[in-house]
């Protein structure tokens, strides 16, 4: 495996060079079978960090190309696909801090001030969950959520962002999750947890506003 | 009895691995006794529901596609382009 995720980024011209890579290359196919097996899932992840069409392409290239570079020792497919995906986290993140969008680090200690302004110091509500008046079910088909929600996503600081992303969006199994972020499940029930806190309360303040009790439905 | 700050917790981690029977025992019984951790899981679980799945991101990203594109992928062109830098 090589470390291409942190070296410079390879220049299409130098894509000729290794065709078929030997040994298990076989098990992961030909590179012109990588975009068809691969594309639409890194495209996904991509797009859900990076919110642009034509950007979340080029990342997908480029991480397709820096493949080129070594694929030995993967046992199949999944595990292949695992790495890309892991080879594109780190070309979004690249990506965020050229243009200036690096959000914020996250700590990894148990402090979130988010989810500690909802508790006292007993552990109880302080500030409990609001009620929606609106039915989630609904909304699948309003297109105005959608992007309310994708904006809310990626909004998502660091890792809980990219977990969330991983896990909710792309549908990734934790086990994979948790290599691609170099982290324990553990960490990775926090960064979820973490994540969904915000993501309801994004979309409680951008949609769900707050709301009169109604009588449930 | 735990406390809704660990509840909280448990209630998204019920959602993506199964909970000991004792934590599983520990969430149902908070949950009826306690609105509003009912509530937030109410609201987490159809959030999920919501968010996962192909549906979801089709209809996400049907905004950022052009007419004629597929939506919940690489483009057409994209997708020509990159296959063939593969290859070359």
């Amino acid at each position: 495996m090589t470390s291409s995720e942190s070296g410079p980024k390879p220049d299409p011209r130098e894509s000729r060079t290794p065709a078929a890579p030997s040994g298990s290359g076989r098990s992961i196919g030909t590179p012109d079978t990588w975009v068809d097996a691969h594309g639409d899932a890194l495209f996904r992840f991509a797009i859900s960090r990076v919110g642009d069409r034509a950007t979340a392409e080029d990342l997908v290239q480029e991480t397709l190309l820096a493949a080129l570079k070594g694929t030995d020792g993967f046992r199949g497919d999944s595990e292949f696909r695992t790495w890309l995906v892991g080879v594109l986290r780190h070309k979004i993140i690249d990506h965020a801090r050229r243009s200036g969008r690096e959000g914020p680090l996250d700590s990894a200690s148990g402090e979130d001030s988010l989810i500690d302004g909802w508790f006292g110091p007993n552990g109880r509500w302080v500030r409990p969950p609001g009620k929606w008046d609106v039915d989630p079910a609904r909304l699948v088909l309003q297109r105005e959520f959608w992007i309310v929600a994708a904006r809310c996503a990626q909004g998502v600081p660091g890792r809980a962002g990219e977990a969330f992303s991983l896990r909710v969006m792309c549908e990734m199994e934790p086990q994979d999750v948790c290599k691609v972020l170099e982290i324990t499940p553990t960490n990775l029930w926090v960064l979820l947890h973490r994540a969904r806190a915000r993501m309801r309360a994004c979309l409680e303040v951008n949609w769900f506003g707050a709301s009169v009790a109604e009588p449930r439905r | 009895m735990m406390s809704c700050r660990e509840v909280v917790k448990l209630v998204s981690e019920d959602l993506d691995h199964p909970l000991s029977l004792r934590r599983r025992i520990a969430l149902r019984f908070h949950t009826m006794m306690c609105g509003s951790c009912a509530r937030y899981r109410r609201q987490l679980r159809a959030l999920e529901r919501l968010l996962r799945g192909p549906a979801a991101r089709a209809i996400a990203l049907a905004g950022t596609a052009r007419q004629g594109e597929p939506i919940d992928g690489l483009s057409d062109a994209g997708r020509e382009a990159i296959r063939r830098l593969l290859k070359s």
